[in-house]
This record gives C-alpha cells, sequence and structure tokens, in this order.
C-alpha cells in the first residue's frame, strides 16, 4: 500500500472516532455540566466516615423469571427506548428522578451512535495488561 | 422435564462457554484452551462447540442461552462514569463506548450470527454478573444451606455481594458498586508493582511473604476507608480506572514515591512490602466481611466466587479462623465461571429445576474436569501419524509406578490424562510433575520449563486422606484454593528474612534454602497452596501419587500447570507434545502412553517459539 492509499479499515476507525468526539463534545458534555450546575452526584468519590457502613441494600433481592429477559437490545430504537425506561426510574441503581431525567436527554443520541458503532465480529480482543477490562 | 441450558461468558477477559442438562454440569471450557490465546476476550465459538459435542446437541436442541452479564446496565454505568468524570476521561470514554456500543450491547445478534439459533427460548436470556458468580458458588457446593459472598473487579455495577442460598433459591440481599472495588484495589497494586492487571494478581499474592507489611497504615490512611463490618471505600482520587486507561495515577505514584515498576525489570524490596501490604489489607477486610456475613445471615456454610476468591491465601485465612463450619470456593472463580453460574441460575430460577446434591456429601464440580478428554485410541492415533516413539501401558497401577519411579529420580514430567480442568488451576488433568523432597526442583522446573520468575512458588498434590500429615489443614482443598502452613515439626528455621536483606534483596538467595523435607512445596513462609487428591474425583492421578508414597514414603508431588509462561494451559495431546518438546522436560504422560524425551526425534522450528506468546 502507497503512503496515499486509505486503509478501509483505518478509515472506518477514524470516522468512528470523530462521531463518539462529535457525541462526547455536543451532547455529553452539557450533560454533564448539568449535572455538575444540579450538584447532582452520580456516586461517590471519596469515603464519608459518618457512614456506619458501605454496604447498600439490593433493591432487587431474588430473581424472577422476566428479569431473565432483560439487560439486552433488538436494535438502535429499542436502545433508545430502553435507556429512556431505565434513566427516567432513575437508572440501575435507582440514583433519583432528577439525575435519571438529565441523563435521558442522551437516550436518542447514544441510539443513533449506536448504529454507527455497531460491529459484530469484535475488532479488538486485546487484553490491556494496563488496566481492569471492566467496559 | 430435563432442560439444557448453555452460559456464555465473553467480552471482558477468558471467555468461556458451559453446559448445564438437568440441572447436572455437562461441560465447561475457556475458550483460551482452544484458541491458545492467553484470557481470550473473543465469543467462545469454540468452548461452545466442545460443550455442545459433549452434550451431544446442536443450537437448536437447547432450551436457552444465557450470557452472564447485562450489557445495558454496564452501559449505564460506563454513561454515569463519564458523566461524572467529564471533562477528563475522553480517552478512556472513546475506548468504553467503542466496545460497548459495538459489540457487548449486541450480544443476542452475536449469538445468532456465530451458533445461527437462540435456542427454543427464541432469545438471549441474560444474568447478573455477580448473581452469575454467587450461583457457581452456591449451586455446586455441597451445601442446601450457605451464606454467599462475591468479590470481584466490578459486574454491571455490583464489585461485592453478600447473599444467602437456599435449596434451588438464591437472594442477593446487599452490594458494594463501582468505582469501590477490592479486587480494582489489588489490581492497581498488582500494576504498580510491574505486573499484569487480570493475570499478575497471582504473582503479587506470591511475592507477598517476601515483603515486610509497611505501607498497611498509608493505605488505610489514603486509600481506602473499612467499617467494621467489612463495608469499604476507595478514595478515587488515587486511582486511574475511572477516567484513564491505567489503574493508578499520579497521586497514587506520589504516594508510594515513584512509578511503577517496569515489567520484567528486577524485583526491590519496595515491591515485596507493597506486595505484602496489599495482601494483609485484602485479608483484614475480607476476614471482617465474612465475620459480618457469618452474624448477619447466621449460615454456618460460606461459599465464594469472583476474581478475588483466587487468593488462596485469604480463603485459607477464613478457613482458618473457623468463622464458618464449611468453606466452598468455586474453582473458575473468575469471569470464566460466570457462564457456569449462568447456565446453573437459569436451570434453577428460571426454568425451576430441581437441584441435585451429590449423595456422598460431596460437591457437584465433579473434581471441575468438565473439559475436552481424549480417548486413549485418539491419543495412539495422533503419536503413530508423526511416528513420535511411546510405550503404551494400559494398567493403571503399572503406569503409575513407573511414572512414579521416574518422579522420584527426579524427572519432570508432562501428564495429559483425562477430561481438561475448568479454572486457572491445573489440577492433575493437563499438569507438569516433579518430586517435592528435592531442593532444586523448583528453581529447575521454573527456570527450565515453565520459564517464569523464580520467585514463584509450586503447589503440592497430596492424597486426600494424607492432607494432615504434611499440613496445618484438617479438610479438603480439591480445587488449589486454600493455602496452609505445612507442619510445624516439617519446617527448617532458615532465618530467611534475615537472609534477604544481607543478600541486598536478591530473592535467590532465600528461594533456594531449603525450608521443609518437602522443600519444592514450601514456601518463604512455610505456606503451601494444597490440593488435596480424591480417588473419586481423579483416580490415575491418585494412583500416581499412591506410588510414588509406595516408593518414597512421601504422599505428595509437585503440581504445576502443563505450559510456559505466557502459554494457556495445553489442551490436546498436540499442544502437550509441543510443549514436552520446547522445554527440558523428561518424561510426557499422554493417557495411557508414555514418551521419553531422549527417544523422541528432534524438533525442527523456523522461528523462536518464545516469542509465540505474550509474557503474562
Amino acid at each position: 500500500m502507497s503512503s496515499i492509499e486509505v486503509n478501509p479499515q483505518t478509515a472506518d476507525t477514524n470516522s468512528k472516532v470523530k462521531k463518539i468526539r462529535s457525541f462526547y463534545d455536543r451532547k455529553l458534555l452539557p450533560v454533564a455540566k448539568s449535572l455538575r450546575d444540579r450538584r447532582l452526584l452520580l456516586f461517590d468519590l471519596t469515603p464519608d466516615p459518618s457512614r456506619s457502613t458501605y454496604y447498600v441494600q439490593r433493591a432487587r433481592k431474588t430473581v424472577m423469571p422476566a428479569d431473565f429477559e432483560e439487560g439486552g437490545c433488538q436494535s438502535p430504537e429499542d436502545l433508545e427506548v430502553k435507556l429512556q425506561a431505565l434513566w427516567k426510574n432513575g437508572g440501575v441503581r435507582g440514583k433519583g428522578a432528577e439525575a435519571g431525567s438529565v441523563m435521558a436527554k442522551l437516550a436518542a443520541s447514544i441510539a443513533v451512535l449506536s448504529k454507527e458503532l455497531y460491529a459484530v465480529e469484535e475488532q479488538d480482543a486485546e487484553v490491556s495488561p494496563l488496566t481492569y477490562v471492566m467496559f | 422435564m430435563s432442560k439444557t441450558v448453555l452460559g456464555i461468558s465473553a467480552f471482558y477477559h477468558d471467555s468461556a462457554a458451559a453446559l448445564v442438562r438437568d440441572s447436572e454440569i455437562i461441560a465447561a471450557a475457556q475458550e483460551e484452551r482452544f484458541s491458545r490465546k492467553k484470557h481470550d476476550p473473543r465469543f467462545p465459538v469454540n468452548a461452545i462447540n466442545y460443550c455442545l459435542e459433549e452434550a451431544g446437541t446442536e443450537p437448536a436442541d437447547l432450551d436457552a442461552i444465557v450470557f452472564y452479564d447485562k450489557p445495558l446496565w454496564t452501559l449505564d454505568r460506563v454513561v454515569e462514569n463519564c458523566l461524572m468524570m467529564a471533562p477528563s476521561g475522553y480517552e478512556q470514554m472513546e475506548k468504553a463506548l467503542r466496545s460497548i456500543l459495538g459489540v457487548k450491547l449486541w450480544t443476542e445478534k452475536q449469538v445468532q450470527h456465530h451458533l445461527k439459533s437462540l435456542g427454543k427460548a427464541g432469545k438471549l436470556l441474560y444474568t447478573e454478573h455477580h448473581l452469575a458468580h454467587a450461583a457457581s458458588a452456591f449451586y455446586p457446593s455441597p451445601y442446601r444451606e450457605a451464606a454467599i459472598l462475591t468479590l470481584d473487579g466490578v459486574g454491571e455495577w455490583a464489585t461485592t455481594t453478600i447473599g444467602v442460598g437456599k435449596d434451588d433459591r438464591i437472594e442477593l440481599t446487599h452490594e458494594i458498586d463501582y468505582p469501590h472495588s477490592l479486587g480494582l484495589l489489588y489490581s492497581a497494586f498488582t500494576y504498580y508493582c510491574g505486573f499484569k492487571v487480570n493475570s499478575g494478581e497471582y504473582k503479587l499474592m506470591g511475592l507477598a511473604p517476601y515483603g515486610d507489611p509497611k505501607y498497611v497504615k498509608l493505605i488505610y490512611d489514603k486509600l481506602i476507608d473499612v467499617k467494621p463490618d467489612g463495608s469499604y471505600c476507595l478514595n478515587t482520587e488515587y486511582f486511574g480506572y475511572l477516567d484513564r486507561l491505567v489503574v493508578t495515577n499520579e497521586q497514587f505514584n506520589r504516594l508510594f514515591c515513584g512509578m511503577p515498576r517496569q515489567p520484567e525489570s528486577r524485583i526491590s524490596r519496595k515491591e515485596m512490602d507493597l506486595a505484602a501490604s496489599i495482601q494483609v489489607v485484602l485479608e483484614e477486610i475480607v476476614l471482617k466481611m465474612a465475620r459480618h456475613v457469618r452474624k448477619s445471615t447466621g449460615e454456618k456454610n460460606l461459599v465464594l466466587a469472583g476474581g478475588v476468591a483466587l487468593n488462596c491465601v485469604a480463603n485459607g485465612k477464613i478457613l482458618k479462623e473457623k468463622i464458618f463450619e464449611g468453606l466452598w470456593i468455586q474453582p473458575a472463580s473468575g469471569d470464566a465461571g460466570g457462564a457456569l453460574g449462568s447456565a446453573l441460575l437459569t436451570s434453577h430460577m428460571y426454568f425451576g429445576e430441581k437441584r441435585r446434591m451429590n449423595p456422598n456429601g460431596r460437591d457437584t464440580q465433579k473434581g471441575s474436569y468438565l473439559g475436552i478428554g481424549y480417548s486413549p485410541s485418539e491419543v495412539r492415533a495422533f503419536l503413530e501419524r508423526h511416528s513420535y516413539p511411546y510405550e503404551r501401558i494400559p494398567d493403571l497401577k503399572e503406569r503409575a509406578r513407573k511414572i512414579a519411579a521416574a518422579l522420584a529420580e527426579g524427572k519432570v514430567i508432562g501428564y495429559l490424562a483425562g477430561r481438561m480442568e475448568f479454572g486457572p488451576r491445573a489440577l492433575g488433568a493437563r499438569s507438569i510433575m516433579g518430586d517435592p523432597r528435592r531442593q532444586e526442583t523448583q528453581a529447575q522446573m521454573n527456570l527450565k520449563i515453565k520459564y517464569r520468575e523464580s520467585f514463584r512458588p509450586f503447589a503440592p498434590s497430596v492424597l486426600a486422606e494424607d492432607v494432615a500429615t504434611y499440613f496445618e489443614m484438617d479438610v479438603e482443598s480439591p480445587y488449589m484454593l486454600l493455602v496452609a502452613p505445612v507442619r510445624n515439626e516439617k519446617q527448617i528455621q532458615t532465618g530467611w528474612k534475615e537472609a534477604l536483606r544481607d543478600g541486598g534483596d536478591d530473592m535467590l538467595h532465600v528461594i533456594n534454602q531449603a525450608r521443609s523435607d518437602i522443600p519444592a512445596i514450601t514456601h518463604v513462609d512455610f505456606s503451601a497452596r494444597v490440593q488435596s487428591v480424591h480417588p473419586e474425583d481423579k483416580r490415575d492421578y491418585y494412583e500416581v501419587i499412591r506410588a510414588f508414597k509406595d516408593l518414597t514414603g512421601y504422599g505428595v508431588i509437585v503440581n504445576t500447570s502443563f505450559n510456559v509462561r505466557g502459554e494457556p494451559i495445553v489442551c490436546s495431546p498436540a499442544n502437550a507434545y509441543k510443549c514436552f518438546m520446547r522445554t527440558e522436560m523428561d518424561m510426557l504422560v499422554l493417557e495411557d502412553c508414555v514418551l521419553w524425551k531422549d527417544k523422541q526425534p528432534k524438533m525442527k522450528e523456523n522461528a523462536d517459539w518464545r516469542k509465540e506468546y505474550e509474557l503474562d
């Protein structure tokens, strides 16, 4: 390949990176600012010595058959609906209606972004030696 | 009616598949064993194919296929994390969104793509990550009722959960959520000490006894607040995993006065002391949790799972403190075990299948020999196709005597027999064996066979009835998940701590000192990571140790995984033969065939095979 030819995979990657950057700048940062302005913390970043315990009670202690059917998505449209519902109910951990309603503004743009990023065969199959794989 | 469920874990680390039928575990395997890529996170198509083959079924005939995690909930965490960290953390967010929006969210499509079916359910089912861990710990355990404790890096949100299992049902009542994680705390020290996250934690644990726990107070003062009930909260200002691509940050470096150790560089006193310190902190927290769980649930037995449950030193402390009457730990406690847990949970709590207990009071994990096996005729066909010289010894006891005699002469032996182990430890189905009485065995096996760090100890496989003869332990430890001291009367005091200081922290000074009459498996602090071998679990392996005892008076041998550093444990006879020929092993046993190194044709390789595997 000569230096002026473009590797299709690289071009695809660059396009995806641009889409994520755009989502970050235009959608995510304003929502993050809105949460900060309202002093809405989504989780604790430092210990609170006044607490007697850091264990939290689980909202759902047992698992019902219907619970096995939630957790995935069929399509970007389905994703948008599920994210809206999840966040309007306060998210997985029930962080509160106010934070949830702010976050729900991101659902549509995340669904759009998912269309751009979709890949049936995973491209990046390396295990990072630097951090715990958690995303 | 009998239900067949396939469980899948994938896309994080150690992808795996497991198949459960009529609530019985039929098969379970990690993808890395087939793909030969260590900790392979890709969709486990080879492991699934094996499970289906073992069960004699097809994807369309499965009653359900279940994934061990809820990707939508993970996306919730990813987005919340980004929102909390913005405007920093863009790089991490880019990587996370590509991964979760590009691949993980569409797991059902991945299953459909690879298997061409979603089974009779017609849709993919999902379990919560820590419920899958909890199920993997409770259902195969020998207890009708037990308290459950799961600890790992992170699932969707949870990093620690507490609950109770009773008959067919599991309830998780409490949890600690991301970003507060005992697994991530330990991983931070793993990375800082120059080992790989996700795999080097075991090395850090092995390094700990060389050090002094001089940083314990600093860790408690700055990094973590721990309550009397064992619950904890990290000070995230010191960690990088929230907004960067490494697990620690500059604050962490400043706290410990320097940059992380470069991988493969010399290990200094500082790393030894850090390892000792974080190990002490981990053990103290786990013990507090265990006491709290005992008190709050009232249960007399405890089951454990999640990556932190592979810390067998901490597990040994729980046992020693006798907080519970019974302790059972899932041998595949990392993410691979999630495949098994999700299948079991679906079997019992989705389909309502009754739990089967082992009538003899032992567990139903089947020794964790749940992977692929090769028949003697398949082995012979392989050897004859390549014209590799071998001796066939069909009689089990005669073969065991031959192997034992070679071990007693100081030979190192590769051993492939029966179904492969599920989980990270080799338990005598894909093992390298040695003589524990010889002082030189540890260095020889580390440097000439495993090609790994010389400080790393080896584990003993001991006859189940002889455990208490050699170790301060009176329970079975079939999965090498409990550490116990070598019996006091067997210990030889060496003054190793002083020797280490006098030797300028050169660990080789102390590694080669005999610390007991079974020096090859006695760590510097006289501890050993015990595997008890019961004839009901693995007759052939038991007979080898039995024959070694008949010959030498010692019912214990050295057992390490059959691989070289960075290589997944061997799976097939071909993998085993290649590993045997590349290293300085003397003998190879493939089912009922025995091969001697000096009789084999020279192996021709065009490239340096050591570059084939990335060092772990």
